[in-house]
This record gives C-alpha cells, structure tokens and sequence, in this order.
C-alpha cells in the first residue's frame, strides 16, 4: 500500500519522541538506564480507588509506579431491543481498552489500534469466566479502560545513535520481549482495576480476578552460547518486571495471568517467549507460579480497595457496618 | 526468434490452461481453480440462498451478486486492495453482468447466487480467468446455465507491418508483458455459439484492427471451452464412479 | 462471546457428556490426541517468495502469501531508528467463502475474542497480532527471525505475511492458519546478496533462485512456529478441537510452539487462552484453569505436537525439492 501522503499542511513534529541525542562517543562510558532496586520478588507499590466516577455504575482508579489508568463499567443494562439482537441468555460483556494519545512516548491516534483490541480481548477473557453472567439476560455489560500514562521508555531503546562518519557500531537491540513485558504490566494492571470496578458496580461474580505478571531472565552470556538458556539453574524470576531488564541479563519469557485466588483457578494466560521442555513442564510451572505470586500480591491490595469502598458507603449511610469477617470476598448485593 | 513471443509461443498459442473443481470441501456450493499460465484464480459460489440483504430481493428471478478480492501478494508488488478500490468494483460488474444473463435466474426467485473470486496470482488476463473459473464453480453448484461462458484475451501489435510487409497477427492470450506494452482485449463468448456475452477493452487500437483481435479471440475461446469441457466431464465422471461404488 | 454454534443446549449438553467420559467418546471418533487430515501444498505463488495453502474440511481453506521487499533503515538527521518489531507485518483477510461478509465479526477461534470488539470488522486484528507475537517471541531464545532480515548496513527486508482465510465458520481453527503461515515461512526464500554487506548503496542480488537463500535454513533449528489449539472438558484433554468441541469445552488454551532439535523436541514460545463456549457444563463448574489441568494440557500439546510440526516440515521440504 501506497505511504499515506505526508501532510503539507502543518509542522508536523517527528513521529518518534523528541529526547535530545546522546552521542555514544561523547559520553564518559555507554548510557545505562535506570536500574531498579526493588528485589525480583516484589511487586511495585499499587495505588488503587473505586468509586471516583459518579456517572457509571462503577469506577476504579488504579496507579503502578508510571502506569495510571482508570475503568469505568457501565451497566448491567438492557440490551437495545432491535430486531438484530439476538436473545442473550446471559449479559454480553464488552471490554475495551484504550491508551490515552498522550499515555506512551509516542502520541496513539484515537482509533485503537490492534495492540489495544488485543488487549481488550485478553482482559474479556479474563474477566467473563468470572462474572455470574446467567443473573444477567438480556443486558450488557462494559467495561471501558483508559489508559492515561504508562511506562514507555520511549523509542530511545531501539534507537541506536550512529555517529557521522563510524559506521560499525556494536548495536545491541533491547526490543526482545520489551513490548511483552510493557503490555503485560499493562494487561495485569487492567486486570486487578476492572475487578475493583466490577465489584464497585455491585456485578456478582465466582471471584475477583487480580492480574498478575512476571518474566524470566538470564545471563547475558549464557544466551550467546550453544546452550541458549536451556540450563533452568541460573533463571531470575523477575515480579511485575519494569521494562529495562536487570543488568547483565536478557529476559527469556514473560507470563501474564489473571488470577481467581479463592477458587485457585486461571482465567486468562498468556506466555510470550521461550520457555524450555526439557523436564516437561517444569519450566512454565516456574514461571506461571511466579506470576501467580504477583497476582496473590495484587489481589490483597483489591480486597483492602473494596473493603475500603464499603466501609466509605456503610459511614456514609450511617447504617452499622458488616460484620468483619475472615472472608476475602466481598460480598454485594446486586 | 522468428514468429515466436517473449515466452516462446506462437501467435495463436494458449498459455497452459489447468482447472479443478469442487476445490474446497464445505465451504461453498461451488468451487473452482484455474491457472492460466501465471495468473491463478479460486472461485467459490454459493447459493441459490437467501439474500443476504432486503434490498437484493427479486420477485421474479435470482439476484447474481460478486465478490472480488485480490491478494495482497498476487501482484509483482504488495498492493492491497480495498472493497471500493476501482479495479475490484470494475471486474466485479463485468462478471456480474456477464452471469446475469447466462445464469437462469428465473428458476430461483427471491433468492442470491454469490460468486466470490480470489486472485491469487496475476499475470495478464485476469478477467478472463475470472470469467472461466466463474463458469466453473458455477457448474459445480449446480446452477443451471445457458452454456458454458468462456473468456480470452487477444492483443495486437502496435505495429502497421511486420518483418515482411505484411500485416502482423494478433496475439492470443497475452501475459503481463504483453498486456502492458501492447493493446488487448477480453472477450466472452457462449459455448459454441460464438455469442459474444462480454467484451472489453481499455486500450487505443486502430479500427481495422479490431475485427482481427475479436476474431482470434473468439477463437481461442472456443480452445478453452474444450479444455473446460473436457475437465468438466471428467470430474464429473470420477464423483459418478465414486458413487457407484 | 462465546463461538456461535448451530447446537442447542441440550446437544451441548450431550456432547459436554460424551467428552468427559472416561475414555471420551469424540463426535468423529477421534482419539483424544488425534489430529484431523489437512491437504496441504506450498510454493505454488510464482510472484511470492513463499506461499503455502492449506485445507481443513470443517475449517475451511487459508492461503497464506509472503513477500520481502528491500527497505532501507529509517535515518533521520542525528541517528538511525532501527524498529526491528515493524519489520515483519502481518495481515489476515477474512473472506467468508462466499458465506458470510469479510470480517463479519470474526474471530480466530477465540484468539481475538469478538466479545472484546465493540465495533466490526475487528476479528482479525487480533490473529494478525498473535501470529507476530510467535514469530518474534522465538528470539527470546537469543536467535531472532529478525536477524535474518539485515542485508547490509542500512538495509533491511521487509516482510509482508498476507493471509487470506476462506471460512464458513466465524470462529476457525488457529491450528488452520498457523499451519499455513508455517509452511509458507518454511518455503520462503530470499535472493543471494551480490553487493558487499558493508556498502551503504542499494544492494544487488542475483537473479538465480538456485542459489538463493532460505529464511529458515532447513537444518538448523528453531524452525517456523506452529500453534495448536487444546481443549479441557472435566478431566480430558483435546488436542485440534472442532467447533462443536469448543463450544461445550471449559477451557481452552493455544500453545505456540517451535521444534528445537531434529528428534521432535518442541520449545514453548507462547501460550494464550482460548475462548471457549462452556456449553453443556453445569452453574459453577470450573471457570477457569487451575495449574494441574493447566500442566495436562500443555503436556498433551509438547507431546503430540513434535510429530506433527515435524510431519508439516518434511512435506514442505518435500514439495519444495521436487520442483
């Protein structure tokens, strides 16, 4: 297809970030990224609310380090009565998520795009087996994600700067498995924020789901050689990984879930990357218990925002509130 | 050479014709795939079936409705076609008219024949592959027809003389090469009849000269009418045998 | 939502029954492990540089179409952006065979799930972007596909991975379009460089396909990805599941993966969930994967599928060599 003509008509700025270049030879030794000092297997410090926006049936605001989104759900309501509808024995759940055009690096158009359906379609998947959607016919529910900033180190990592006249650089490329994990955090923060709102909307569910993500890394070195990280010894799990890898190491695989910790059940999984047969599947098994790990950490946080919630409508109300007990569910009148 | 085109054929040579039907098991009523030389076509039919939209009721006859799709990678170079893209609604009117008239369509009132055609592989005379592969996945489905509609192109020379003063013959069943360098023309014909069904030329050629490509051109679809035939019975032969059994 | 079927709940219901025997009973009596026959052919796409077709009786047909074509690194005043991920672009048409509109909603046996688009013609986004992911989740392994496509300093192939599906079901197996788009990567071949690799110029290649190179070298490994779709119903396992089966299944997975030795062995390079109808199971049955079935059903996938990949394997080579 024909490039799309340039537009005349403006200053376009440039399509990429506009971060000043930063010559290789002009440094005192090779530009390192921000390494973080957070131990592998811990997650970042969640932020997360529910009830911030009056208008819909329930809301959640939900903040990981850079990233911040909001989720609005929308319904249980009825489905339009045309003649196109079919009868739904169960509520239609719609998912959509969409980056803000000002949340990443690059500016994102207002049309989405097939990275941001094919996350709307992983978080349908995730959140459908655990919605009792059979109390619901003939309805619909959606839930509408926003994504207002996320972390995106921008194209600086695909970059490579060339200076005039050398033309044999040791470019090093970062790109492997760097958009997993980015959409991955993204996947799992998306995950734990709709269930909030979801239980927010007093919509009845089996369980919370809390989104969970991990990767696995290893040595540089032992990538270059024949043995090409075969050898499961010298694996580094890495919890809700940040996008720039440990230093040293190259990441292997990444595995996002969403999580039903009451029930211990996987509703949505997806692993990108090179995971190992040798012994079966041990090696998924690592990785896969390792972001149910993150999921686990993710979901005590949901429970204390719904529990929160309540507390806030029960003060607000002025009734006594619910007994306390040990249950991690929250339990909401539809 | 003397005489002989870029690939070696004569004036009045086909390029290698080879077509099958019922190519596809269950996806279609009716199915087809033809290789003329380079350019290759797959054709699905379905129906007689309900209309897919109010407005495509007849109450007197079948609504014949096509469906033309390229392939990203039919061509030299990746070009994607839309739905509204000019080439794709053109070929899709002329195989539309072209079968209006052929198919029997007042047997199957308040009904739709859909003929989808996917090009594979271009390399001149795509209509006319086309056309032939139409016919073919049409008999498959069962659709009564008139006849067969067969389709060929034939070029002429730009040239008033050849080599020997004389006036040079129109080629027959041009390929991409000819096709964009001299005029050409599609022709359809009837079965036997040499009933022309469809004709059409996007070229400039000079008025004398157009009798002589139309005529080579009916020829030659009279060539592919027998090897269509000939594939036609013996299909239907071997699904006979098959049933026998 | 879930893929429609012309099944009625109480056939569901059955069918749900009949798969969670012990031993189950398959609707077309297949082994739990068994694949259904595929008709398979490649190379036959003269202007490409790798095409593959490849039919399923139920699933219909996919024609896969590749090209490369020469692009130059994007360079701008002070540096060269090099965005490998943009080299490889993927594009599935859906083309209803005739029965159903182009894109009417469809999804690629669950893989985009049409019950995330809220608008149409949005089905295939999402098997455009899975099928991406498995072709580049392979570098993981510190070899990359994207390796391949640097010519020479400044200059790149592109490549363009068309896939045409002609389907009568909404919902296709992935199985259908992963086969074909790996035979095709398994067929294509790019011309031999004539220019030397350090030169900034346009490079020139030769004209003699004789000599030109794979972009998967048949010998060395990993190959082409290759996805298989499994199912669970209670405490079975299906491997190549037919629409029916999906729709009265519990869960479901597509497991991507690729061998890495002559014996068969297969690594994993990626797993995503797959829609599934949860037909005929009762109220508060399973609603999700817990890690036991999650580590049956990926055995049963790493198990089988060696054979399978490798089988597709030797008839592409098979194929491409009696030309």
């Amino acid at each position: 297809m024909a490039a799309k003509a340039p537009d005349r008509r403006r200053n376009n700025p440039p399509s990429h970030g506009t971060t000043p270049p930063v010559f290789l030879s002009s440094s005192s030794g090779p530009v390192k990224p921000k390494q973080s000092s957070r131990p592998p297997d811990e997650i970042r410090k969640i932020f997360l609310r529910t009830g911030l926006i009056s208008s819909v049936t329930g809301s959640s605001f939900l903040e990981i380090a850079p990233l911040k989104l909001s989720v609005s759900v929308l319904g249980p309501r009825p489905l339009p009565r045309t003649s196109s509808t079919p009868f739904a024995a169960q509520a239609i759940l719609t998912t959509e998520v969409k980056f803000a055009p000002f949340a990443s690096t690059v500016r994102r158009g207002y049309i989405r795009d097939s990275s941001e359906r094919d996350l709307g379609s992983r978080l349908y998947q995730a959140l459908v087996g655990a919605i009792r959607r059979e109390l619901y016919p003939k309805s619909r529910i959606e839930v509408v994600v926003t994504i207002l900033d996320s972390e995106d180190e921008g194209d600086d990592v695909n970059t490579v700067y060339i200076e005039e006249g050398k033309t044999t650089v040791e470019t090093k490329f970062w790109d492997a498995g760097r958009s997993e994990r980015a959409l991955g955090v993204v996947l799992a923060g998306c995950i734990t924020a709709a269930s909030a709102a979801l239980a927010d909307a007093g919509i009845e569910m089996f369980d919370m789901v809390s989104g969970g993500v991990a990767t696995s890394f290893v040595d540089e070195v032992s990538l270059k050689g024949k043995d090409r990280g075969d050898a499961v010894s010298n694996k580094l799990y890495v919890r809700d990984p940040a996008i720039v890898p440990p230093e040293g190491k190259a990441p292997l695989a990444t595995c996002v879930l969403g999580y039903m910790a009451a029930r211990d059940e996987i509703s949505e999984l997806w692993i990108s990357g090179k995971v190992g047969t040798k012994n079966g599947t041990a090696e998924m098994d690592e990785l896969v218990d390792e972001a149910i790990a993150a999921a686990r950490s993710a979901r005590g946080v949901l429970n204390e925002a719904s529990k929160e919630r309540v507390k806030f409508i029960v003060d607000k109300s002025g009734t006594a509130p619910p007994t306390e007990g040990g249950t991690t569910d929250v339990e909401m009148s539809g | 050479m003397e005489g002989l085109r870029n690939d070696g054929r004569r004036w009045n040579e086909l390029r290698r014709i080879h077509c099958q039907l019922s190519t596809s098991s269950t996806n279609a009523d009716g199915s087809s795939y033809i290789e003329q030389g380079f350019t290759k076509v797959l054709c699905n039919v379905t129906g007689p079936a309900e209309p897919s939209s109010r407005q495509k009721v007849k109450q007197d006859s079948a609504t014949v409705s096509c469906e033309v799709y390229f392939a990203a990678f039919s061509g030299t170079d990746r070009i994607k076609r839309g739905r509204n893209d000019k080439k794709v609604q053109e070929l899709q009117t002329a195989i539309q008219k072209t079968f209006s008239s052929i198919i029997l369509t007042h047997l199957f009132s308040r009904s739709e024949i859909t003929i989808s055609v996917h090009i594979l592989s271009q390399d001149g005379g795509t209509l006319a592959a086309c056309i032939n592969a139409a016919t073919l996945a049409l008999i498959d489905a069962g659709i009564p027809l008139k006849d067969y509609v067969c389709a060929c192109t034939a070029g002429q020379s730009t040239s008033i003389f050849d080599n020997e003063g004389a006036s040079p013959d129109p080629w027959l069943d041009v390929n991409y090469l000819e096709e964009s360098d001299i005029p050409s023309l599609t022709v359809a014909t009837v079965g036997d009849s040499e009933k022309i069904v469809a004709l059409n030329m996007e070229n400039k050629v000079r008025i004398e000269k157009l009798e002589a490509m139309i005529a080579v051109g009916i020829s030659g679809c009279a060539k592919v009418r027998a090897i269509m035939d000939k594939e036609v019975r013996r299909h239907g032969k071997q699904k006979l045998e098959a049933q026998g059994e | 939502m879930p893929p429609p079927t012309p099944l009625s709940p109480p056939e569901l219901s059955y069918l749900y029954a009949s798969l969670s025997l012990s031993p189950p009973i398959r609707l077309d009596l297949r082994t739990p492990t068994q694949f259904r026959p595929l008709v398979a052919e490649c190379s036959f796409l003269p202007h490409c540089n790798g095409s593959a077709r490849v039919c399923m009786a139920e699933a219909g047909e996919c024609i896969v179409g590749i090209k490369a074509e020469l692009e130059k690194d994007a360079t701008t005043k002070y540096a060269t952006v090099i965005e490998r991920e943009k080299w490889i672009e993927v594009s599935v048409e859906v083309a209803g065979g005739g029965v159903s509109g182009p894109g009417s909603g469809v999804g690629i046996g669950g893989i985009s799930g049409a019950g995330g688009a809220t608008g149409r013609d949005e089905g295939d986004g999402g098997a455009a972007v899975w099928l991406k992911e498995g072709l580049l989740a392979g570098g993981a392994g510190g070899w990359s596909i994207l390796d391949r496509l640097v010519i020479s300093s400044g200059w790149h192939w592109k490549i363009y991975i068309d896939v045409l599906l002609l389907t009568p079901t909404s919902h296709p197996s992935p199985l259908l379009i992963s086969a074909a788009v790996n035979m095709a990567l398994d067929s294509t071949y790019l011309p031999k460089l004539t220019s030397p690799h350090d030169v900034d110029d346009i490079p020139t290649f030769s004209d003699d396909w004789a000599i030109s190179a794979p972009l998967y070298e048949p010998t060395t490994f990993p190959r082409p990805p290759m996805s298989l779709p499994v199912v669970a119903v209670g405490d079975n396992v299906f491997l190549d599941p037919s629409v029916a089966e999906v729709a009265a299944a519990e869960a479901g997975l597509v497991v991507t993966l690729s061998l890495s030795d002559s014996q068969g062995n297969c690594d994993i390079v990626g797993i995503r969930s797959m829609e599934v109808g949860r037909g005929g199971g009762k109220e508060g049955d399973r609603k999700g994967i817990n890690r036991t079935l999650l580590r049956q059903m990926v055995n049963a996938c790493v198990k089988e599928a060696g054979e399978v990949i490798k089988g597709l394997g030797e008839t592409t080579h098979k194929q491409m060599f009696r030309a």
